[in-house]
């Protein structure tokens, strides 16, 4: 596998000119962007008339990850040349919400094949369950398939995310990456480093992933409550109390929820997953040295038995409350993903609306305010 | 150097490592750098204080929330407990009590109790018990009860304390908590099971509590003296001395009476351990719980054997003479009463009889009423002795004797037991060193025939026992004049008859049978009559059944079959062509087992072949023979005789009762031939037989053919055997010789 990642940035152009040698039917371009497209829109396009015989991938972020730094409004890219490994793009846009497990179910039937290896999705941020998204994924795939991923991302303002592929941006699409054949390895781990806050209440009226009470009182009225004069920041400055949710068996792991927006006649808040009515939430919130040693943790989550030297992409895709919350320090936790892992480790990734990776399970789920990490390298 | 501001610098393009000075423009980045740092870092201060003060805040909350919630849960607690609960520290201070609606039951109110010492509120006597127990319950950190009364509000009450050492300090003292329950009740309860049991023993009544399944749960000792099962035998058991008193059947009503009606009560007699039988009077109630379910019953039963002794021995003397022992007027009125209610029921009649001794007064007054009653107790021995056991004696005044009997067949059967009564005082009466012939008078009545009412029954036979008195004494009479004649001519013809046949006073006619075709001879029937001397001839209908009742039949018939065999040779030696003669059999003689010998030997001693002898039965004769009765016919017919049935047609046999019988001949009674040419439904009923012969193989012979007409239609309907006046009446044996002898002459017989 030959790996080389660039960044463009407007104004000052790419920070080297991408090798378009490296196109070939084996060849992935992975980028994440600007929202404003405009201001990408020229470098798309000409890594589209380089690499025309490549598959190509992308979408909107909300902060771009470049080796070990953040930048905002600019253009990241990895561009992937495999030996073997084969690849496959599936996508459909969502016409509505209610269609997300549906969506998910047939793109990735659409992949599923004998050699089928992974599965890496792209997801519009805003219109999507991302819950029943990964229900219908998980619902079509036979368990030993890694299914990792991210929803695209609006900087803090949840306004407008787009998909990007083969020639189309949209703010409906949904992506899959099918990888395939016997070399190719893909590496995952997810951590949060998130603290618990205060006592744990009860979902007591809620539709989906729309969340109106706790404990018999508006949610909305928690959450101004603990935000104070920063309540006007609304509905970013919500990330820096996510949720802790465990059902009511309490079965599975805990799962952590994070605000998309919220509806001020309604008296609501829509989560980037569902939050079902009878289950258990705790607040959750931030400490800067753990969620820095939460991303640091997600690297020792990855299994690198498999891995003998040579070239490894990690894509980070981080939540865009970490970000919120880290601030001038976010940088930090890219810092420590990337400190972790091989030497010859190139990072890209973005902060996003939700995080897709399995759990202990081996299933995946839909995961937020996490440092998400993705690792693929292919076997010489 | 903090990383943030070595990333920072390196932001800006400086090396922190290097010795170069940031440029105007670096410098100015650096510093907006460095101040969103310190605002970043102020508004995290902010929101982490925030967060935590609300979370803070809201845990109080919480707390608060949680803590009103759990007294107000342990208040509830405490008020639903029907106890009184006091908090005490080690002093004995009240601190808190809860008993909401229950301050009737405090000692004092609670805002006097509360804060004080036990000497402030209670007597001493009693404030030093609860110190005394409150010291114990600390020193040795265990619950202390104590059981106390009190007098409060509601009344003298019991209490029942258990002081309980607590974790809980106030002000530093150790404290108990004391629960105080009201036990009044259950010490009440306490004293009247005191009360019971001591009852329970005391009484004389055997008591029993079986639970709802019948297992005795307990027992007093009166039960054990009464049943001989002791408490240990009996206790976890079925009460066993019920299985001794009644029959399965009897204790499973006895059992759902209990169940449905809730009680029962009645006299058993059940068996002692020792095996003694004993009167029981038992009485069973079911107790019930307040559903309504029975729970346990309760059995009391008394021994009142020597109460049913004494009643019985009453009842004895209330019902017998006490000289004979026999039954009294009161005892014999009932016992009428009854017979008559019998005898209504089976329909069949019954007699009484009134039995006066004659001149009795006379021996009374005469040599004293001792021998008077001495006769009278052996008067009554003899009676006893010759009435059957079924009959009723009694004694119910002075010298007057009764009897009842029932299931007679005819009246005259009563004049046989009179005739009996009377016998009995044909033997002198030893009394007092004499032989007194005493005689007696007797009257009857018969039931229903007389009335089916006691007075109206007795009032007939004492009158009855008048008339006889009238007629001369020692005889008896009764009521209905008709039967006391046809009682005596009875007696007089059954006398004549004996003698009769002494006197070779009967005699044997033959009517001759013919056949219509060939006008042949071909048997004849033996008719018995009797030539009585005064009486001139006698019908048979009037002496044959005085023979079969008193048993003459059998010599007489022995005579019949003797005489008609001995004729039936006879004729042989006239010169007659043989047939066969038929000699009529009574139902009492086809019942005795001697008959097939008799008709054997006389057969023998005679020479007559069997063939030659026909036995005629009557119709209703084989309907109620015996058993027996069917093998005689058999091994009759085996010595070659025919049996015919007589008067066939009278009877209500069955086709399948006449296959039973080994028969030969149907004789159509006369009373059909009779009407045969004016009744359509005897002409029917000749037909039906003669088609009944001739499916079962029997020959028909029609009797008492009397007219031309009857001869014709027997004829037309293929009956070709007859006998009857219209050939000849019955005839000495002479003329039936004389008849054929005729016939030989003139060559032949002209056919009717």
């Amino acid at each position: 596998m030959e790996l080389e990642t660039y960044r463009f940035t407007p104004g000052n152009g790419w920070d080297r000119e991408p090798d378009h040698n490296l196109d070939s039917p084996n060849t992935l371009v992975l980028f994440f962007g600007a929202p404003d497209y405009s201001l990408i829109e020229d470098a798309v396009s000409w890594l589209e008339g380089h690499f025309a015989q490549g598959v190509m991938l992308g979408c909107s972020s909300a902060g771009e990850i470049f080796g070990d730094e953040l930048s905002l409004d600019c253009l990241v890219v990895a561009v992937l040349r495999f030996r073997e490994t084969r690849l496959r793009v599936a996508c459909t846009e969502l016409a509505q919400t209610g269609d997300s497990s549906r969506v998910g179910h047939q793109i990735s039937s659409e992949l599923l094949d004998n050699d089928l290896q992974g599965i890496l999705i792209l997801s519009e941020g805003l219109g999507v369950n991302g819950s029943q998204l990964i229900e219908g994924i998980n619902s079509a795939l036979p368990k030993h398939i890694t299914v990792t991923g991210g929803l695209a991302g609006d900087d803090d303002r949840f306004e407008r995310t787009w998909v990007w592929h083969d020639g189309l941006h949209s703010t409906k699409l949904i992506c899959a990456l099918g990888l395939y054949g016997s070399k190719i390895s893909i590496g995952y781990g997810s951590k949060g480093g998130w603290d618990l806050l205060g006592h744990e209440r009860e979902v007591t009226r809620s539709v989906d992933n729309i969340l109106y009470e706790l404990d018999g009182q508006p949610a909305l009225d928690i959450y101004k409550r603990y935000l104070g004069e920063r309540a006007s920041g609304l509905p970013a400055t919500g990330l820096l109390f996510p949720l802790s949710m465990r059902d009511q068996e309490n079965t599975d792991d805990p799962k952590v929820r994070t605000i998309l927006a919220v509806d001020e006649t309604e008296q609501s808040i829509t989560f980037a997953g569902d939050i079902p009515q009878g289950s258990f939430v705790r607040l959750m919130r931030a400490n800067f040295d753990r969620l820095i040693d939460g991303a640091a943790t997600a690297v020792e989550e990855i299994n690198l038995s498999r891995y003998h030297g040579g070239p490894v992409l990690c894509i980070a895709i981080s939540c865009v409350g970490r970000r919120l919350v880290l601030g001038e320090r976010t940088e930090e936790e890219i810092e420590a993903t990337l400190e972790g892992l091989p030497e010859e480790t190139r990072q890209i990734g973005f902060y996003s609306y939700g995080e897709l990776s399995p759990l202990s399970s081996g299933r995946c789920d839909l995961h937020n305010q996490t440092m998400t990490l993705t690792l693929i390298w292919e076997d010489e | 150097m903090h990383r943030l501001l070595r990333r920072q610098l390196k932001k800006i393009g400086l090396d922190p490592a290097s010795d170069l000075t940031p440029t105007q423009d670096q410098w100015r980045e650096l510093l907006s750098h460095i101040n969103r740092a310190y605002g970043q870092s102020d508004q995290d201060r902010y929101t982490l204080e925030r967060s935590l003060t609300t979370s803070s805040d809201e845990m109080h909350e919480l707390y608060q929330r949680l803590k009103d919630s759990t007294e107000a849960r342990l208040g509830a607690i405490a008020n639903a407990l029907p106890d009184l609960l006091f908090l005490q520290d080690a002093q004995g201070i009240y601190h808190e009590i809860f008993s909401e609606a229950r301050d009737e039951k405090l000692f004092r109110p609670e805002n006097e109790i509360i804060n004080k010492h036990p000497k402030e509120i209670f007597p001493p006597q009693i404030a030093d018990t609860f110190m005394a127990l409150l010291h114990k319950a600390l020193d040795t950190q265990e619950v202390q009860i104590l059981e106390y009364e009190l007098d409060v509000p509601a009344g003298r009450r019991w209490f029942e304390a258990r002081m309980t050492p607590t974790k809980l300090r106030l002000g530093g003292e150790s404290t108990v908590i004391t629960m105080a329950r009201d036990i009044t009740d259950r010490k009440q309860a306490e004293v009247r099971q005191r009360l019971a049991s001591t009852v329970f023993e005391a009484v004389t009544e055997g008591m029993v509590i079986l639970d709802k399944d019948h297992q005795i749960v307990f027992v007093n000792s009166a039960f054990t003296y009464i049943t001989g099962h002791s408490e240990a035998e009996a206790v976890g058991e079925e009460p066993r001395f019920l299985k001794n008193s009644a029959s399965e059947e009897k204790l499973r009503i006895i059992w759902s009476i209990v169940d449905t009606k809730g009680s029962w009560r009645g006299e058993l007699q059940s068996r002692r351990t020792n095996g003694l039988a004993y009167h029981l009077w038992l009485s069973i109630n079911a107790v019930k719980d307040s559903n309504e379910r029975i729970t346990h019953y309760a059995l009391v039963l008394s021994d009142i054997s020597e109460l049913k002794h004494s009643q019985d021995e009453l009842e004895y003397i209330a019902t017998h003479d006490p000289l004979t022992h026999l039954p009294n007027r009161a005892l014999f009125h009932e016992q009428l009463e009854q017979a008559i209610h019998r005898s209504k029921r089976v329909n069949r009649r019954g007699a009484v009889f009134f039995l006066d001794l004659d001149r009795f007064k006379n021996i009374n007054d005469t040599l004293g009423h001792h021998v008077g009653d001495d006769l009278l107790f052996q008067v009554a021995e003899r009676l006893r002795q010759t009435a059957r056991e079924e009959d009723m004696i009694a004694r119910i005044g002075g010298d007057e004797f009764t009897l009842v009997i029932e299931n007679l067949q005819r009246a005259e059967d009563a004049a046989k037991v009179a005739k009996n009564l009377l016998k009995t005082f044909s033997a002198p009466f030893p009394l007092n060193g004499y032989e007194l012939e005493i005689s007696a008078s007797i009257g009857i009545s018969i039931f229903p025939d007389d009335g089916d009412e006691i007075s109206q029954l007795t009032k007939q036979a004492d009158s009855a026992m008048y008339s006889a008195k009238e007629q001369g004494r020692n005889t008896f009479r009764f009521f209905t004049q008709k039967l006391t004649d046809t009682a005596f001519e009875f007696f007089d013809l059954e006398i004549s008859l004996r003698r009769a046949l002494e006197l070779n006073q009967l005699f044997l006619l033959y009517q001759p049978q013919y056949n219509l075709n060939s006008g042949e001879l071909i048997g004849a029937e033996a008719l018995i009559r009797w030539n009585h001397p005064g009486m001139g001839l006698v019908s048979p209908d009037r002496f044959i059944p005085i023979a079969e009742v008193s048993g003459l039949i059998e010599p007489i018939g022995e005579w019949v079959l003797q005489t008609a065999a001995t004729q039936a040779i006879q004729w042989d030696k006239a010169g007659l062509k043989p047939f066969p003669v038929s000699v009529n059999l009574s139902r009492r003689q086809l019942n005795n087992p001697g008959l097939v010998d008799m008709v054997s030997r006389i057969l023998e001693t005679t020479g007559l072949p069997g063939e030659r002898l026909e036995l005629e039965i009557t119709e209703s004769a084989l309907l109620e023979t015996e058993e027996q009765a069917c093998s005689s016919l058999e091994k009759l017919r085996a010595l070659g005789c025919s049996i015919a049935i007589d008067d066939f047609g009278t009877g209500y046999s069955s086709l399948a009762n006449l296959k039973l019988f080994p028969l030969d001949r149907l004789k159509i009674d006369k009373s059909f031939v009779h009407d045969v040419t004016k009744d359509p439904n005897d002409e029917a009923i000749i037909r039906a037989t003669i088609a009944l012969g001739n499916s079962l193989q029997l020959s028909v012979i029609a009797e008492g053919v009397e007219t031309e007409a009857q001869r014709d239609f027997l004829l037309k309907e293929g009956c070709r055997e007859v006998q009857g006046f219209l050939f000849s009446q019955p005839v000495e044996a002479k003329r039936i010789e004389e008849m054929e002898r005729r016939l030989k002459v003139k060559g032949g017989r002209a056919i009717w």
